[in-house]
């Protein structure tokens, strides 16, 4: 005879990753490096905003590390070595996101003794990541003029979950009849802690007070 | 566009409840998505019917439902449901995490997990 059970399960299946984040978080604070995750569309401009904060970190003599996740390729990887800082390339293959695992083994492969900060250079997506959490101080969203000023109304809750909101290519702004403001109103509308920042990373303009931001 | 591995994490972990308790069959699974994920119901749906053939799991329905977004206010203390807005420049309802009393900025508490909260199924009595 058979008799019917109702079992009250309570497994978030998401908490998995944010348990392994909670790992990687610890790992890193009690190694004394500031972390960093940028996240944005494919061409909003992080690994160039990444590039130019890294080289006035050395200025200030503070070594950075960087882990370059892409679908595929090392395009980004081969920039951030130019640069002569420890990089990992962590190609997801066909996820479309990094995740709280795939960073954990990144931080196995880098020596990390050194280190003062570290990036963690998302997947170009707007959507994906946003379940995926990795561990970082701060998530920082790129959006540049590039992509129109609707960016922020059509991926509110990317921006929403997000620490910093970074406007790129600002420079490129009146070329692209686009107003940085309206994407700045459209931040401060969603009523988070987020703090906004305009940049032009071609010619390093803005870097500086986007690293007061991320207080490097 | 995660929805069929995330579904493929669900269906691990339902297969160890099968395994714990012996089910002869199922007849519904019940999942509490937040509504802060990007995890499309649809697509659960058709990933959860994908990954269930051949298993104990076959043919049950899964249910979906909504875990609200949960903010709290560090200046006046409140915790409660987030807003949802419906401007009319906005393509969407988009979330608003202003505090509803004070209408400073806070921070989100929850309303991103993906919830296996209920399992119906026969086990031998």
């Amino acid at each position: 005879m058979h008799k019917t059970v109702d079992i009250d399960v309570g497994k978030d299946i998401l908490g998995r990753n944010r348990e392994l984040a909670r790992k990687n978080h610890t790992f890193l604070v009690e190694k004394g490096i500031r972390s960093f995750d940028f996240v944005g569309s494919i061409g909003s401009g992080k690994t160039l905003l990444i590039e130019g904060i890294i080289e006035l970190l050395k200025e200030k003599g503070l070594r950075a590390g960087v882990i370059a996740g892409d679908v595929a390729g090392e395009e980004d990887y081969m920039r951030f070595r130019e640069h002569g800082v420890p990089v990992v390339n962590v190609n997801t293959g066909k996820e479309c996101h990094l995740d709280a695992h795939l960073v954990e083994h990144a931080l196995d492969e880098m020596n990390l003794d050194d280190l003062d900060v570290l990036f963690v250079e998302n997947v170009g997506n707007l959507v994906c990541p946003g379940d995926f959490p990795l561990g970082t101080d701060v998530r920082a969203v790129v959006v540049s003029v590039t992509e129109g000023d609707d960016m922020i109304k059509k991926h509110p809750v990317i921006f929403a979950l997000s620490d910093v909101i970074v406007i790129n290519k600002i420079d490129l702004a009146e070329a692209m009849e686009v107003d940085p403001k309206v994407l700045q109103n459209d931040a401060h509308a969603l009523g988070t802690k987020a703090v906004v920042v305009q940049t032009d990373a071609k010619h390093g303009k803005g870097i500086t007070e986007l690293m007061d931001v991320l207080q490097i | 566009m995660h929805e069929f591995s995330v579904m493929s994490d669900v269906m691990e972990a339902l297969k160890e409840e099968s395994l714990k308790h012996s089910f002869k069959g199922v007849k519904e699974v019940v999942l509490e998505v937040g509504v802060l994920t990007f995890l499309a119901h649809e697509q659960l749906r058709f990933s959860y019917k994908v990954l269930s053939e051949g298993t104990v799991f076959d043919g049950s329905e899964l249910s979906i439902e909504d875990r609200p977004a949960m903010i709290r206010c560090e200046s006046c203390g409140y915790e409660g449901e987030g807003g949802f807005r419906d401007e009319p420049g906005f393509h969407r309802v988009m979330p608003t995490f202003s505090c509803p009393k004070c209408d400073e900025p806070t921070s989100v508490v929850s309303g991103n997990e993906c919830i296996i909260r209920r399992i119906v199924a026969d086990v031998e009595e």
